[in-house]
């Protein structure tokens, strides 16, 4: 009978030790959601498209003949090319 | 493209209706040229990789004066390129000419103006809000 009320004891007292610990791990997942908001990698470009599949279609980009760069469908009805400079 | 451009990207291209292309302009040689190198060298890696570079770049502008060498390698890296191929890349001559012919043939087609824009043969000169885009792109969708 004690030895019952031991092992109970210790169930109850493991479980409550274990029950905080896996308890912190939800936050995580909010913090990142404000980031698909406003698509502004800082230095960390490759979370935000990882999370972004839902809410933001991933639009195709292509090289093209000249060396320059585009991105939308390739059939796109209008061309929009900028001409312009990083700096 | 500075505000306008989420706002296009959103509206018309994420839709299929615009297709945007960047034609990097480095007329004043320096860090313009090597930025210029740098996203193009992240696009050899992949197209979207290109877009990523060159989205860093426009939200780090105020960094692109002082950069060194080793900022554009950086970025590289940051961004989970594959860092010996965007520096061989980086300092190829494949790279250098291409940003530079690019150049030329900008010039031949008499773009000073930065930036310039051509939207289905309409020419805008510097920045402009959404609506001046907005109006052109609705004239000239079929």
């Amino acid at each position: 009978m004690r030895l019952i009320l031991l092992t109970t004891l210790f169930i109850c007292l493991l479980l409550a030790a274990c029950a905080p610990a896996t308890r912190p791990t939800p936050p995580p997942p909010t913090v990142p959601a404000t980031a698909t908001a406003v698509p502004q990698p800082t230095l960390q470009p490759t979370t935000p498209p990882t999370l972004q599949p839902t809410t933001q279609p991933i639009i195709p980009a292509g090289q093209n003949p000249d060396g320059t760069f585009y991105r939308g469908a390739p059939d796109a009805p209008v061309t929009l090319l900028e001409y312009s400079d990083f700096l | 493209m500075l505000g306008a451009g989420q706002e296009i990207l959103d509206t018309y291209v994420a839709a299929g209706q615009v297709k945007i292309i960047f034609w990097p302009m480095t007329p004043t040689g320096g860090n313009s040229y090597l930025a210029a190198i740098a996203a193009y060298c992240a696009g050899q890696q992949d197209a979207l990789a290109y877009w990523t570079y060159h989205d860093f770049l426009y939200d780090h502008y105020k960094e692109l004066t002082r950069a060194d060498l080793d900022y554009f390698v950086d970025t590289a890296v940051s961004l989970n390129l594959d860092e010996p191929a965007f520096t061989t890349c980086f300092y190829s001559d494949e790279a250098q000419e291409t940003i530079t012919r690019l150049d030329a043939e900008r010039m031949q087609r008499g773009i000073q103006h930065r930036p310039t824009f051509d939207v289905a043969g309409n020419m805008l000169f510097g920045s402009q809000p959404f609506a001046a885009f907005d109006q052109i792109i609705q004239a000239a969708l079929p």
